[in-house]
């Protein structure tokens, strides 16, 4: 037999249930701009309905519904696209950064134009030509000297701007460091806090939407590979479990340390997150190339669990080691920085585009510089003509070795002392120099186009310098070709996350609507079944009186 | 697809942004006049613009060094032309001097309005072009004339064992030593006749033909014993022997030489044969025949300056070809350079214009799309 005030206990069920989901409705809209907000959806299902089928049940024709309850409040979203999007960002993250590095090249090495190291280098052959037309006049030799600083200096002043930005990335790499790090900290703190929630059987969405965040923050950074674990107890079929999160590469496999180990960032079994230390030759050099990359516990407040910096450079109980860094496979920001600033490849190689810029260009200094020397010494001077001494003078001044040629280069003093050493002349058949002879500077001058081994390419000085900036363009247009194109891809598979996950105000004003008239409708329910009972209890058996 | 007011908002904005990126790119183009600003535009623009950029500076260079050229030759030209205008003077007044009635003191005069030539002569082989000597060779800061050398003292020249370089005029014939000759005091003229030094005597024998006009013209040896204060000695570094080219690079690799050597130019024979023919007409005996035999020895003179001086016309001839070429080769390349990366002006002024009214279409659409919500028609 259904009882009397059934009606009544259905009703306040659908307005608990209705008020449940307007509230929830109200949280979206307030939460509508919130980043990484996901919008939630409260699961209505219908109660148990009377009678339930057992032995004793009335003998009532069918059963009735006693209305609905909460089944819970859920996230909306599609955890295949996130990882889609991951991916994509460290893509992004990747090329951004290499872009980055390669546009300020780009600015300092400043071609082409009428201010870089091609200009420079024309305008010296210019002074040349001019002198070999006129040797013995000593404005031209003035003119020889003062181009020949300013080409010195143009080569001085891009390796020390290359070598200044290189060491502005230093510190890039070093915030990258730290904010992975944080990253990761938090990740393992919301983790916890998630693993004491969900064993009660609530869903803590908002935790899993700051979850969410934080590894869409840390795909900027690195590859990463996130498996989900069970927190157990009483924990709903909706719930989300707690995350492992592994380092990968590109291609979503997981990589391995130097001893084969799974790289696990976030272990949630033992509740640790492993944070990165990268490791340099040589920590008090700025540009000191990166040798190993050392996984060690976090401390939950900062820095690692017990090892400061210094210890944990000379720490050998990583929980992971990289020791060739070419095997660091991962897309992201600290990966793009890493391979711009410079790294040692485990045959010892120093490599990286600014390491590379940079050699090439004393490669360039060198070789040119060299060449230069040679034909110089062969020349002959006014002074060397007055003294009759061959004093086999340089022109430009060099450091021991190809390394830091560029940033050292410097016309040689006795030439800043005394142009008259500028040797423009050349000795004759009859074994005499003159004043007026320009055959030197000419042949100074066509040094410019002599084809001679430029680090292995045999070529002249302005195809090597071209085919550096060349390559220099290519790399960039490729790395901003590729920031746009993983940006646009990006771009869809947010679109493609907020079409599932985002707020849409309208929505929510029409289900506001929705359960306002559906709770008003239970109101009104309540308000019947009032009246219903008004009429049993007052109005029943007194017969019209 | 599910779309919200976030996603709207977001593509507007991203689009929004995308047009922005568009109307930077055309402004700076416009601007700049270039189509690429850094080498990641576009490498290979990139890449040839240096190397074009290189081309046309060479051309201006070479251009330059060729103005060096011209200034060179054409003031060897003008002092050259000046100095067979002297030459010619030193003709008639020799021409002058050759009519016997001219007694002494007007020879004299003349002798001496000679002496101002060869000094003007002089002074014509110093020509400079800024500070630089044009007929030292490469010796440019050198005087290329040393008088001093012409008429040196007899006793001093037949004590020297080795005579080469030493030349002895008679009567505007000048003879040069023959290295053929085993004894070394033995000087030839240009047209074979042989003076002969004896060092023991100090003797001169000047050996001849001449036309036996009595025989019809037939020729005859004559062998004439000459005095010492007849002939000039002197010797060559009177003018300077530098026999180098000043050279200018005028195209890639390819030389010219712009001066005349200096004994090209001012042998020491015109400097030494001007001497000896003062010295003829100082003479009181030297006879009207004797100067007109000398006026050949002024022809040779002049014409081996207008010999040089053909040479000079054909060398400015051909830096003349050669700047033609250097001028149509500086538009080539200007023209390359500014092709491969100069805006094309009217297609950047429809793109932007293009991207302008995108541009605004997309704000005015924008702005209908994210305003209006379903509040709006909530009462």
């Amino acid at each position: 037999m259904r009882s009397t005030f059934q009606g009544l206990e259905t009703a306040r069920r659908a307005m608990a249930a209705q008020q449940a989901a307007l509230l929830t409705t109200g949280h979206n809209i307030a939460n509508a701009n919130t980043p990484g907000y996901t919008r939630q959806r409260v699961n209505l299902q219908t109660t148990e309905p009377y009678p339930g089928a057992s032995l004793n049940r009335p003998q009532i024709p069918g059963q009735i519904g006693t209305g609905v309850q909460v089944g819970d409040v859920q996230r909306i979203r599609d955890s295949f696209t996130d990882m889609q999007l991951r991916n994509e960002t460290s893509k992004l993250g990747y090329w951004e950064a290499r872009a980055e590095q390669l546009s300020q090249m780009e600015s300092i090495m400043n071609e082409p134009s009428e201010t870089g190291l091609a200009s420079s280098m024309d305008q010296f052959w210019n002074s040349l030509q001019d002198l070999a037309s006129q040797p013995q006049n000593n404005g031209a030799r003035r003119v020889v000297r003062q181009r020949g600083i300013a080409l010195a200096d143009t080569f001085n002043y891009l390796s020390s701007s290359l070598q200044a930005v290189q060491k502005n990335f230093r510190n890039e790499i070093k915030d990258s460091e730290n904010t992975v790090n944080s990253i990761l900290r938090q990740i393992n703190m919301v983790n916890k806090q998630i693993s004491g929630v969900e064993p009660h059987g609530m869903l803590p969405n908002d935790l899993y939407d700051e979850r969410d965040r934080l590894l869409d923050e840390l795909s900027t950074m690195v590859n990463i590979k996130v498996e989900s674990k069970s927190s157990g107890g009483q924990a709903s079929p909706n719930a989300e479990g707690l995350l492992n999160v592994y380092l990968a590469s590109p291609q979503g496999d997981i990589l391995l340390d130097k001893d084969n180990k799974p790289i696990k960032l976030i272990d949630s079994a033992t509740s640790k997150a492993i944070g990165f230390h990268i490791q340099y030759e040589n920590r008090q050099e700025l540009n000191s190339p990166v040798t190993t990359i050392k996984f060690f516990e976090l401390d939950a407040e900062a820095g690692f669990k017990g090892l400061t910096e210094v210890q944990a450079d000379a720490s050998n109980a990583a929980e992971y080691q990289l020791n060739d860094v070419t095997k660091f496979n991962t897309n992201g920001k600290l990966r793009g920085y890493m391979e711009g600033y410079g790294y040692k490849t485990s045959e010892g190689n120093v490599e990286g585009l600014f390491n590379g810029m940079l050699a090439d260009l004393d490669t360039m200094a060198y070789t040119f510089a060299t060449e230069f020397n040679k034909v110089h010494q062969s020349g002959w001077s006014p002074i060397e003509i007055r003294t009759e001494t061959d004093t086999q003078q340089d022109f430009f001044s060099l450091p021991e070795g190809v390394k830091g040629a560029a940033a050292n280069i410097k016309v040689a003093d006795k030439i800043i002392e005394d142009v008259d050493y500028i040797a423009a002349a050349q000795k004759t058949v009859d074994d005499i120099a003159y004043v007026g002879n320009g055959t030197n500077a000419l042949a100074l001058a066509d040094v410019k186009d002599a084809v001679i081994d430029y680090g292995g390419n045999l070529t002249n000085v302005q195809t090597f310098y071209q085919g550096m900036i060349g390559t220099l363009g290519d790399n960039a247009s490729q790395a901003n070709r590729m920031t746009e194109i993983a940006g646009v891809l990006k771009d869809s598979l947010d679109q493609q996350r907020m079409s599932i996950s985002s707020v849409s105000l309208d929505e929510e004003m029409t289900d506001m609507i929705k359960f306002q008239h559906a709770y008003n409708a239970a109101a009104r329910n309540i308000t019947l079944i009032d009246e219903m009972l008004d009429k049993i209890i007052n109005g029943m058996g007194v017969v019209g009186r | 697809m599910r779309v919200t007011q976030g996603m709207l908002i977001n593509n507007n904005i991203k689009y929004l942004s995308q047009n922005y990126n568009r109307l930077t790119t055309l402004n700076e183009q416009m601007m700049s006049g270039k189509k690429i600003t850094k080498p990641s535009d576009d490498p290979v623009v990139a890449m040839n613009g240096m190397h074009y950029r290189s081309q046309v500076v060479e051309v201006e260079q070479f251009k330059r060094n060729l103005n060096e050229g011209f200034n060179w030759l054409e003031n060897a030209d003008s002092s050259l032309n000046e100095a067979s205008q002297a030459l010619h003077r030193i003709r008639e007044l020799t021409v002058q001097a050759s009519n016997d009635s001219y007694d002494a003191g007007a020879r004299k005069n003349i002798a001496d309005e000679i002496t101002s030539l060869q000094e003007h002569l002089a002074a014509l082989a110093e020509t400079k072009v800024g500070d630089t000597y044009i007929f030292s060779g490469t010796d440019t800061n050198k005087r290329p004339i040393n008088l001093n050398q012409i008429g040196v003292d007899y006793g001093t020249f037949l004590s020297q064992n080795d005579k080469t370089g030493y030349v002895v005029s008679y009567n505007g014939q000048t003879f040069k030593h023959d290295s053929s000759d085993a004894s070394g005091n033995t000087f030839v003229s240009a047209s074979g006749e042989k003076m002969i030094v004896d060092p023991a005597t100090s003797e001169i024998t000047y050996q001849y033909q001449e036309e036996l006009q009595y025989r019809d013209g037939e020729l005859a040896n004559v062998e004439k014993k000459l005095s010492d204060d007849e002939v000039i000695i002197s010797h060559i570094s009177a003018v300077s022997t530098n026999n180098e080219n000043v050279e200018i690079e005028i195209m890639k690799g390819v030389k010219m030489a712009i001066n005349i050597r200096p004994q090209e130019a001012f042998p020491v024979d015109l400097f030494s044969g001007i001497e000896s023919i003062k010295k003829m007409l100082i003479d009181p005996n030297s006879s009207g025949a004797e100067i007109n035999k000398s006026l050949e020895s002024i022809d040779t003179m002049l014409n081996n300056i207008i010999s040089t001086r053909s040479e000079l016309g054909a060398r400015t001839n051909r830096a003349e070809l050669v700047q033609n070429r250097l001028m149509e080769q500086e538009v080539i390349s200007k023209q390359t350079l500014s092709e491969n990366e100069d805006i094309d002006l009217e297609k950047v002024y429809i793109d932007l214009t293009i991207a302008q009214s995108l541009h605004q279409a997309s704000l005015a659409v924008g702005a209908k799309l994210i305003q209006p919500t379903l509040m709006d028609y909530l009462r």
